[in-house]
């Protein structure tokens, strides 16, 4: 075990895996801070430019860049008033108020240091939790793998909590896509349309990019052509004191605390952390008053709750193979691409690459805080670029990462079209992830339900005797009638409008 | 009918899972003790899609909500036309890939598929997203197109399409 940590920890800080790092932080600071170029973007168009290096390499490159995009959205949202990120909505309210006030530098590295603490404060929850809840998950067989599935199946119903009905629609079509190609139990060929790329089913990485990188193109391009222009605040010559920091340390504790509870819940969503952490911030504070007219607290308590997420939401996806949310989500298909299996067996089977991980992430963090307060002079140059020049570069690299995973030019073709259906089921306001969580997870959920059918020879009790796999189906089942409840809710409280 | 995009999605799904219901019904049931086989599975999505699509369709004549989902036509309109400059990059990029792949001289065979269709691309996707200057336009796109190749061909040793 403890040889399976130092080599973990030694691995992740060789020079390849810390300058893998940095590229990944230093990208993710610029896809956070440019608006139009999200996380998800950044780690889904990584991922095939990571297929042929060793896991911890590749987790140090993809963490990097989680990291650094959750933290660059702070950039534009104190220097423009726009949030780079959906995790910086919360530093909005403080950000642009604090710039005008002339303070945006203190702001600014206030929101490194920040983001840095929750960072840190995730990854120890990650290191010392993790291994605890592995241990448990340790005795699942197929009828708990199977409750654990659909547990994250019904995610979709907070990942989609404005437009339940769209958001089963999204999932029902990722389930159907995931039965193409070969079954997982027999082995007989199935919805292929007898196309030959499509045998061994429709492969991930495409998919990804189409849905998250080439929808968002076409998306942000929609505002190039109404030509929006962003206008940037002047970065100030007022530095954070110690005194700032003091100040708010508790408030850095607690903001860290509610970002990485809220991150271990599967897809509770960043932006509920920060707003969370800031109303928390602000109901504690000695001059509430003072916020939204801008405030360090605020910023402090919206950035290290947003990093803070960040560790938390890893807790699931590695002990139990559930994303916490989005990133998380194609962070998994990274996992199953290096031929790892999330989930408790991880810890058994690849203890190093484990280790190796938490160590990556701690590497992250560190190196965001340096390269963060090194650039944060030079932060206004990155809003610069415009997205006219921008997003056809973008585009160009859809196409390098689509091909390069299995060098088809099928991939290409998948790209294009997961990209025009992306850009689509946007516009008919249909929600991406439970597409991707449902072409993830239904492979675990159907094969798993099948295995445990086999073993119990078709008695379906084996699904409500064995009481952990009846537990989580329980509270699965809640939490997909959730829409109900809140239909209830609004009826009993006389706001008659559906939500379905 | 409140709302023409919701109206049509449900149709497109309807249709797709006629298509499906076409292709999960060639599939072979369960086989020997089992009870559940290849079929089962996929026939459960698509029955549950079907449902879906019906309730959207009738949700949308009950419903007195009325969303605006799409942008002006005009920029939808160039939106199209951009997604169609992406098919056309995409079709020269693997006509031009392979016409170099067959060719004799070494030079060619690694990547000038991808970067004549790239430096192409770019040529007409910056005037057309609103870089108007000629000369910027050649510098950017060759620039790009040059680091393209050096840092996933030289650096990573990414094969390019």
């Amino acid at each position: 075990m403890e040889a399976a940590i130092f080599e973990g920890v030694m691995t992740a800080l060789s020079t390849k895996c810390v300058f893998a790092n940095a590229l990944g932080v230093f990208l993710g600071i610029i896809f956070g801070a440019m608006p139009g170029l999200t996380a998800a973007m950044g780690v889904a168009l990584l991922i095939p430019l990571t297929f042929g290096m060793p896991a911890v390499e590749a987790f140090s490159t993809l963490l990097g860049m989680y990291v650094g995009a959750i933290y660059g959205g702070c950039i534009t949202a104190i220097l423009v008033g726009t949030p780079g990120t959906v995790a910086a909505a919360a530093t909005l309210l403080e950000g642009p108020p604090l710039t005008a006030k002339g303070e945006s530098r203190r702001a600014l590295e206030m929101a490194t240091i920040a983001s840095f603490i929750g960072g840190i404060f995730s990854a120890v929850a990650l290191c010392t939790l993790a291994p605890l809840l592995a241990k448990i998950a340790m005795g699942f067989g197929a009828s708990e793998y199977f409750a654990v599935a659909v547990f994250g199946l019904t995610i979709v119903t907070s990942l989609s909590s404005k437009r339940p009905l769209k958001g089963l629609i999204s999932c029902l079509l990722g389930l159907f896509i995931a039965t193409i190609g070969l079954d997982p139990i027999t082995g007989d060929l199935r919805n292929t349309f007898e196309n030959p790329n499509l045998f061994s089913g429709v492969p991930l990485v495409p998919v990804l990019i189409g849905l998250f990188a080439l929808s968002q193109i076409l998306l942000t391009i929609e505002n190039v052509i109404k030509g929006m222009e962003f206008t940037e605040g002047t970065m100030s010559k007022q530095r954070i004191t110690l005194s700032d920091l003091q100040k708010n340390f508790i408030n850095l504790v607690r903001s860290s605390l509610i970002g990485t509870v809220i991150g271990i819940i599967p897809a509770t969503g960043v932006s509920a952390a920060t707003f969370m952490a800031y109303s928390e911030a602000k109901r504690f504070s000695k001059t509430p008053e003072q916020f939204g007219k801008g405030t360090l607290e605020g910023i402090a308590a919206s950035e290290s709750s947003n990093n803070a997420v960040c560790g938390g939401a890893l807790i699931p996806l590695l002990t139990l193979g559930i994303p916490g949310d989005i990133v998380t989500a194609i962070m998994l298909g990274a996992l199953m691409i290096q031929g790892l299996t999330p989930g408790p067996l991880l810890f058994v089977e690849h203890p190093v690459t484990v280790y190796g991980i938490f160590a990556a992430f701690i590497v992250s963090n560190i190196l965001m805080l340096v390269i963060g307060l090194i650039t944060i002079p030079m932060a206004r140059l990155i809003l610069h670029v415009p997205n006219s020049v921008l997003m056809p570069i973008v585009i160009t690299l859809c196409v390098v990462g689509g091909f390069s995973v299995n060098n088809s030019t099928f991939d290409l073709l998948l790209v294009a079209v997961f990209g025009t259906a992306g850009y689509l089921m946007n516009k008919c306001a249909i929600p991406l992830p439970p597409m991707l969580l449902a072409m993830i997870l239904a492979p675990i959920a159907e094969t798993n339900f099948r295995r445990a059918l086999s073993i119990s020879q078709n008695d379906f009790s084996i699904f409500y005797v064995n009481p952990i796999a009846m537990t989580i189906l329980v509270i699965s089942f809640f939490i997909l009638l959730q829409p109900l409840y809140v239909t209830a809710w609004r009826w009993f409280r006389r706001d008659r409008t559906f939500v379905v | 009918m409140k709302n023409p995009t919701d109206t049509v999605t449900a149709i497109i799904l309807l249709a797709l899972c006629g298509i499906g219901a076409k292709s999960v019904n060639e599939l072979p049931g369960a086989s020997g003790i089992d009870i559940i086989g290849p079929a089962t599975f996929p026939k459960t999505v698509l029955i549950l899609l079907t449902l879906c699509s019906a309730v959207l369709l009738g949700k949308n004549f009950c419903s007195n909500a009325n969303e605006k989902y799409w942008p002006e036509f005009y920029i939808t309109k160039k939106i199209f036309f951009f997604l169609l400059i992406i098919y056309l990059y995409l079709i020269i990029l693997v006509w031009l890939g392979n016409w170099f792949a067959e060719m004799e001289k070494p030079l060619f065979h690694a990547n000038g598929g991808f970067g004549i269709s790239t430096f192409l691309f770019l040529l007409v996707a910056l005037p057309y997203l609103g870089k108007r200057r000629l000369g910027e336009t050649l510098l950017i796109a060759s620039i790009t197109t040059g680091m393209l190749i050096g840092i996933f061909s030289f650096f990573f040793q990414v094969q390019l399409p």
